[in-house]
């Protein structure tokens, strides 16, 4: 199957798709344990339907803007610097969410009167453990998926200036 | 800076580069395509330096340049480039002007 990845809208299905396929695979996984152990059949389809999105994400993120002609496969320097940029980004944001999480669990280990929530099944420290592989591996590829613009305004000037 | 800007690489008015990309792709018949082939990037590289959204490498800009057989400030400025009808017929007396 060949996916049109010029077409932004394509790519924002496929990064909601992914991270909406990993947050329906945590909370059926989760209910299935809290609350009716038959909700974890629902975490089959949320899996399948994240690993495929995973699948096209890492294929996406590879491939996207590559030029393919006689010197080999290559990236020219607006897509390197795309890439750099959303890399960096990615890192900003993985580290400060990290961080966010550190702090609220350092202070909701030390300030137990605040009673606040702390993973405390190992289920939930390999939900999070999971989730932060998840946005290490897809974060670049998925900033640039969702923020890249529609290539079809590209492909109309095309089509009419070479008509 | 926002992710938006950060990820597609715009340039701010001040870095702004003004260029007559289109003009020359114009008058030689090329699509971007076949421009974007002849230099090597991505026709989506081409649109961005022609709208002004990207400025090119110093490499990128010479390799435009040798494409076209033009010295680079033919085709790159940091001011608005007057219309070369403008530059060619100086004297002319235009209507509303």
């Amino acid at each position: 199957m060949k996916i049109k990845w010029n077409r932004r809208i394509t790519r924002r299905y496929l990064v909601i798709v992914l991270y909406g396929g990993w947050a329906a695979m945590l909370a059926s996984l989760w209910s299935a344990n809290r609350l009716e152990p038959a909700l974890a059949l629902l975490a089959l389809p949320a899996g399948l339907a994240f690993a495929g999105a995973l699948g096209w994400l890492m294929h996406f993120g590879r491939t996207y803007g590559e030029i393919d002609d006689t010197r080999g496969k290559y990236l020219d320097e607006r897509q390197t610097n795309v890439r750099n940029a959303a890399t960096t980004q990615a890192y900003h944001l993985f580290t400060g969410t990290a961080c966010l999480w550190l702090l609220y669990e350092y202070i909701a280990r030390t300030a137990a009167k605040l009673s606040l929530w702390t993973p405390s099944l190992d289920g939930e420290y390999q939900a999070i453990m999971g989730t932060a592989v998840v946005l290490a591996m897809t974060l670049p590829a998925a900033l640039i998926a969702w923020h890249e613009p529609d290539g079809e305004e590209f492909e109309n000037e095309k089509m009419r200036e070479t008509a | 800076m926002s992710l938006k800007v950060a990820a597609t690489q715009k340039v701010s008015s001040q870095e702004k580069l003004f260029n007559r990309l289109g003009v020359l792709r114009a008058e030689r018949n090329l699509s971007r395509q076949e421009l974007a082939d002849a230099l090597g990037v991505n026709y989506q590289t081409v649109g961005y330096m022609e709208r002004g959204d990207y400025n090119p490498s110093l490499e990128l800009a010479f390799r435009v340049s040798e494409f076209f057989g033009l010295p680079v400030e033919a085709i790159f400025s940091r001011k608005p480039f007057r219309p070369l009808s403008e530059q060619l017929y100086p004297n002319v007396k235009r209507e509303g002007m």
